[in-house]
């Protein structure tokens, strides 16, 4: 006998909709997301899906007309394996044969891989579990594989919806399989079970995410690496989009370069070569990393540094052309030879307003303005002086072939063997800067630090040294460290990133090279340490002593204290092989602003526009870079030929009020004739009563500190803001829907008073009644409404409800009018019937039971019919 | 017996005299309300009725009451006779058969047990299906054909058929177009405990009622109360759910027969004849939820038990759903 099972077209069609598609997006979303990595799938991620789709609908279809799974699926094999050799036969050359085979090996596995997906959703009911625990496996491996991990959105965006998926697959899977699908409701009672599951779903995870989302990125910054937002090692990006340095650095696995391809800020250089006119550009300094977290693995910041060089000014907070300068950093620098003072001016693109770069020794900055013309390219920027050694340069890693920059090198290293040894250095200075880890597991180090520094005396030589270690190559001419901004985490737990660098993986970033080095220097007793910032790249010649900088320009090296030299850059990161990205262009570097001779800041007082001369209560004032602080004097000012800015736009006088804070700049080519005297009162005597004026700055300081403010606030918006939109919405709507019982009762019952058709009143009192012992829970099952007025109702609450049944019964069939008695009956009913309802339940119990939604529902819907199988 | 149909005066309303008739069966007959007034529904809707239940229910006790609670035209009750089925009875049995009247030199017909106004057939599938059709013939037509005479039944002829479960051995079962003659197929039932309780207690006391049956009602006021029961009003929405019933019993995936349109017709003049028993002139939705089973389930031929005992209850539910949503105005 041939046993065909009843197929139900509503269950394929909801299992088809419910298990087969939401499968597909989520294949969808893994093959999007493994597009990225793998080439081998060549960005056609749809065609994939699809494929992918096609193979589990044909292989659910035939699982359904209960086909063998065994024959079916070699078929399936031997129809794949012929369709592959006609391709073999047919492709046209080598290429295209190899090409075609390509995709048709991705069309096999993923159709094949969807075959057994459909043949398994249709056959067994434990399969979406395994099926959910495959794909979450893939998705951890797509994440451990490209290493992207760094941020717990990052985590959240590619785990939550697998994870979502895994739940609901089960769940659905299992419901679809225990409904009773006899009756058309089907549908709807299906969808309700979805629906609710599918919201509790959401919520709960919505809710946890919500709540412990400071903890999950808290945790994923320490074992997933990486900063909350950029992942950029040596960047951060603050909360108004700009860049900065890192206050640390540790080795974390990976580096995510060059997210942005526009440049962060462009640095005029004012540096040459001794004696020539080839530029020589300087590495610009952020943070020095004085210190090593060995449990962690990082290199920190000591602040409380007494001996600290590290000059870091906050220019945004520096008023305009006022100087700040600390020459303790020059003392601390402790350095005599070689040295001269290099001008470097900052344009900040995207880099942020607050930061501080320069060459160092730096050890004075003055804000600067923009030209009107490049305001909108270029934010800020400030004018940065450095006590900067002649020997220092970038030219360390490009082994430039201009025989100028080869002579210099040599010139360098010549000179540093002069250096004085470290014996007359102060013990402390030396103790703090040779600072070695005493653990032992770095005694390896210490080994391989002897050896280079065998036969060495000079500590140049030992610098160097290392660096040829870093540039050697083995037997085979291959080289034996390399660059890679992935060079990923050693395979135990706990291991020494840096040991596993030096010794096994030989592969990693600047990170890597840097902390390499500083180890070894260390271990040969040659004071040393990190610094962080941007590297300098000689890209053009068109535009002398001007550099542009790019995010992956961002870096870490060494430097090294040589006696009298100072501390000098060395960066012992190898090249880049593998960069195949082209060389970034420079742009238009903005005109340089004339340096102000004077600068006065202050109060208007009075106002002429007629004769445009203004009064001004000084405060303060810069003349020639000297300041003079707390001044209390008025002088006037010359505004004809003064062009007046708020906040980069130009105003007229006639707009310049009394009483506002300015700041007031001459380029006047007299006042450039008198020298700056001691105090400002005999230098203010000296100057012409009517002092010219070039430009003046309207303060808006306040304003500036909200617009900030505001900024900051629009941008913390995506994190928490929405999700309290999207609360509070989600709460509004929650409310309306648990009021909804209460609102449709008292409609019920406001229409029983609005009409005087006794017809229609008996209706909606019929209505009304049977809707609030529903609501009331008091189940009417499978009775008539006339049964169960008489039989329940009447019974339980000792009312008159099937009397009014009978009226309103014989008011709708009847082809009679009701009698006056039965008239009076309609109208009098309902009020006594509510309040004796009322009267059995607390009205706690009535307002919990308002709010059930179910039962609401249940009201409209059809009684369930009694089975009995 | 003749003081209380004395008492009973012309003004009476037709509600009391079912009233009277229904207490009267209940004296004999006792928790057996519902089957009582589907029984008189039946009869007032000149139709017959198929009780299915286990020997031992009170079906022939039923049949007995109604009969003597309706006094005859000429005698003293109006005629009950009772018909015990069995597998060798043959259709003349029923009938009646000519015999030579010696006197005469002629054929004379010698009625059957037919000829009555109550029958009662009892276990009407133990007998063969040719016996069976004999009846359901007459019960259609109110007549029975002899050779060229055709003879007239009485004007009120009312069948009570009982059967035993078709599981049983030695039964016939009844072939489904001539299930459709009876207006209803009831389940009797056993009483509940108290009843039963009752029943133990006062057995001398029923059996003597059942001796001493009074005749409440005369064979002249039934034929007016089925007159009246076709009369009363129904509403066009009744009619409609009437419709909507019969046909989603074609269309049922559990149902192989559905109901046919005699049946729907059936179905309306049951309806009247219930409402006119519950003392209504009109037609509410509770009459078609309480005689829609017995009216149209045995009517059907289900595709398996499971259907038999879900599927007219669902299309019963869905219709009773409606019908209490109308908005009529």
């Amino acid at each position: 006998m041939n046993i065909v099972k009843h197929i139900s077209i509503t269950r394929f069609l909801a299992q088809v909709v419910f298990l087969l598609l939401p499968t597909s997006i989520v294949v969808l979303f893994i093959l999007w997301n493994s597009h990225h990595y793998f080439t081998l799938l060549q960005d056609a991620w749809l065609t994939q899906t699809i494929y992918f789709s096609v193979g589990m609908f044909i292989a659910f279809l035939l699982a359904q007309f209960r086909f063998r799974f065994l024959p079916i699926f070699a078929a399936l094999l031997f129809a794949l394996f012929s369709m592959y050799k006609l391709l073999d036969n047919y492709a046209i050359g080598e290429f295209d044969s190899f090409f075609i085979s390509v995709q048709f090996m991705v069309f096999a596995w993923l159709f094949t891989a969807g075959w057994i997906c459909g043949w398994g959703l249709q056959r067994y009911s434990f399969f979406p579990v395994i099926l959910s625990g495959l794909l979450l496996i893939l998705c951890i491996i797509l994440i451990a594989k490209t290493g992207n991990l760094t941020s717990a959105e990052r985590l959240i965006q590619y785990l939550s919806p697998v994870v979502l998926y895994s739940i609901y697959i089960v769940y659905t899977n299992e419901s679809l399989r225990n409904t009773e699908h006899t009756s058309g409701r089907f549908w709807w009672r299906f969808s309700k079970r979805l629906i609710a599951f599918c919201s509790i779903l959401l919520l709960l995870f919505g809710g946890i995410l919500y709540l412990m989302y400071p903890e999950i990125s808290e945790r994923v910054e320490e074992y997933g690496g990486g900063g909350k937002d950029g992942e950029n090692q040596m960047l951060e990006t603050k909360k108004d989009g700009t860049v900065e340095n890192r206050e640390s650095m540790g080795m974390e696995g990976h580096n995510q370069r060059d997210k942005n391809p526009e440049p962060l800020f462009c640095a005029h250089i004012d540096n040459y070569l001794p004696g020539s006119e080839i530029p020589n550009p300087l590495y610009l300094t952020s943070f020095h990393f004085t210190k090593f977290d060995t449990l962690t693995e990082t290199f920190e910041r000591d602040t409380a540094l007494s001996f600290s060089d590290e000059f870091k000014p906050d220019p945004s907070k520096i008023q305009l052309f006022s100087t700040y300068k600390d020459s303790s950093r020059i003392r601390n620098g402790f350095s005599s030879a070689h040295r001269k003072t290099v001008e470097v001016e900052i344009y900040k693109k995207r880099l942020s307003p607050s930061a501080f770069i320069a060459p160092s020794t730096s050890y004075w900055v003055q804000p600067i303005t923009v030209e009107r013309e490049f305001q909108k390219e270029f934010s800020s920027a400030y004018r940065s002086k450095s006590y900067v050694s002649d020997l220092n340069s970038a030219y360390f890693i490009y082994n430039s072939d201009n025989p100028e920059i080869v002579q210099f090198q040599k010139h360098r290293f010549d000179e540093l063997r002069k250096a004085k040894g470290y014996e007359d250095v102060d013990p402390t200075f030396m103790s703090y800067y040779t600072f070695f880890p005493s653990a032992s597991q770095y005694g390896k180090i210490k080994s391989l630090a002897d050896s280079l520094a065998a036969g060495k005396t000079a500590a140049i030589d030992k610098v160097l040294s290392i660096r040829d270690y870093f540039l050697a190559r083995n037997a085979l001419g291959e080289k034996t460290f390399s660059y890679t901004d992935n060079p990923g985490v050693p395979g135990l737990p706990g291991a020494s990133k840096l040991m596993y660098f030096l010794f096994e993986s030989k592969k990693g970033y600047c990170a890597y090279y840097a902390g390499a080095t500083v180890f070894l220097l260390r271990a040969m007793g040659i004071p040393s340490r990190i610094v962080t910032g941007f590297l300098t790249v000689d890209r053009s010649d068109k535009n002398t002593g001007w550099y542009w900088f790019y995010e992956d320009q961002s870096h870490g090296w060494v430097q090294v204290y040589f006696p009298e030299y100072g501390w000098i850059d060395f960066d012992t990161t190898v090249g880049n092989d593998d960069a195949q990205q082209s060389p970034k262009p420079d742009g238009t570097p903005p005109m340089q602003p004339p340096n102000p001779v004077l600068a006065v800041g202050g109060e208007i007082s009075s106002i002429d526009t007629a004769k445009k001369i203004a009064g001004l209560h000084l405060h303060d004032m810069i003349f020639k870079d000297v300041e003079f602080k707390n001044l209390n004097t008025d002088i006037t000012l010359d505004l004809k030929v003064a062009n007046i800015w708020k906040d980069s736009l130009p105003l007229s006088i006639h707009q310049l009020l009394k009483g506002e804070k300015i700041m007031a700049v001459s380029y006047a080519e007299k006042l450039k004739a008198f020298s700056p005297e001691k105090s400002a009162v005999t230098l203010l005597k000296k100057l012409p009563s009517l002092i010219p004026i070039d430009e003046v700055y309207i303060k808006s300081m306040d304003e500036k500190v909200k617009k900030e403010e505001v900024t900051s606030k629009l941008h913390e918006r995506p994190y928490s803001y929405y999700i309290k939109l999207i609360a509070i919405i989600a709460l509004a709507i929650l409310l309306i829907l648990f009021s909804i019982p209460t609102i449709v009762y008292r409609w019920y019952r406001f229409k029983i008073g609005r009409t005087t058709n006794s017809k229609e009143q008996a209706y909606y009192i019929y209505r009304t009644a049977t809707f609030l012992l529903n609501q009331l829970q008091v189940d009417r099952l499978q009775m008539t409404p006339w049964q169960f007025a008489r039989q329940v109702v009447d019974l339980k609450y000792g009312t008159r409800f099937s009397e009014f049944m009978n009226v309103y019964l014989k008011v709708k069939y009847a082809n009679q009018e009701p009698t006056e008695r039965e008239r009076q009956m309609i109208t009098t009913f309902y009020p006594v019937f509510e309040s004796t309802i009322r009267s059995h339940f607390k009205t706690g119990k009535r307002i919990v039971r308002f709010l059930n939604l179910n039962t609401f529902i249940r009201y409209y819907q059809l009684p369930e019919p009694e089975i009995t199988s | 017996m003749d003081t209380i149909l004395n008492e009973t005066s012309m003004e009476e309303t037709s509600t009391e005299k079912i009233e009277r008739l229904i207490l009267n069966m209940e004296g004999v007959i006792r928790g057996k309300r519902e089957q009582i007034k589907q029984v008189i529904t039946c009869l007032l809707a000149k139709g017959h009725i198929l009780m299915e239940d286990n020997p031992g229910t009170g079906k022939t006790v039923l049949a007995r009451t109604l009969a003597g609670s309706i006094a005859g035209e000429h005698t003293g009750n109006a005629t009950f006779k009772r018909v015990q089925f069995t597998p060798d009875l043959l259709p003349m049995d029923l009938l009646g058969t000519h015999v030579f009247d010696d006197s005469k030199k002629e054929f004379i017909f010698k009625r059957g047990p037919l000829f009555c106004n109550v029958l009662l057939a009892d276990e009407i599938n133990r007998a063969s299906p040719k016996v069976q059709s004999a009846l359901l013939e007459c019960m259609a037509e109110h007549q029975i054909t002899m050779g060229e005479m055709t003879y007239k039944l009485e004007k009120l002829f009312f069948t009570i058929a009982t059967q035993n479960p078709i599981e049983m051995e030695g039964t016939y079962p009844l072939p489904a177009a001539q299930l459709d003659r009876f207006y209803m197929k009831i389940h009797f039932g056993y009483v509940n405990e108290d009843t039963e309780m009752d029943i133990y207690k006062n057995y001398l006391h029923i059996s003597h009622n059942l001796e001493q049956i009074h005749q409440v009602l005369t064979l002249e006021e039934v034929l007016q109360l089925q007159q009246q029961a076709e009369d009363i009003f129904v509403h066009d929405e009744i009619v409609r759910a009437v419709s909507n019933l019969v046909r989603s019993t074609r269309n049922h995936e559990g149902i192989t027969l559905g109901a046919s349109t005699r049946s729907g017709i059936t179905f309306l003049k049951c309806l009247k004849a219930y409402a006119l028993v519950n003392g209504r002139s009109f037609v509410i939705e509770d009459d078609v939820n309480d005689i829609a089973m017995a009216v149209l389930d045995h009517r059907m031929m289900y595709k398996n038990k499971e259907a038999k005992q879900n599927a007219l209850k669902q299309l019963l539910t869905k219709e009773m759903d409606r019908l209490s949503k109308l908005k009529l105005f």
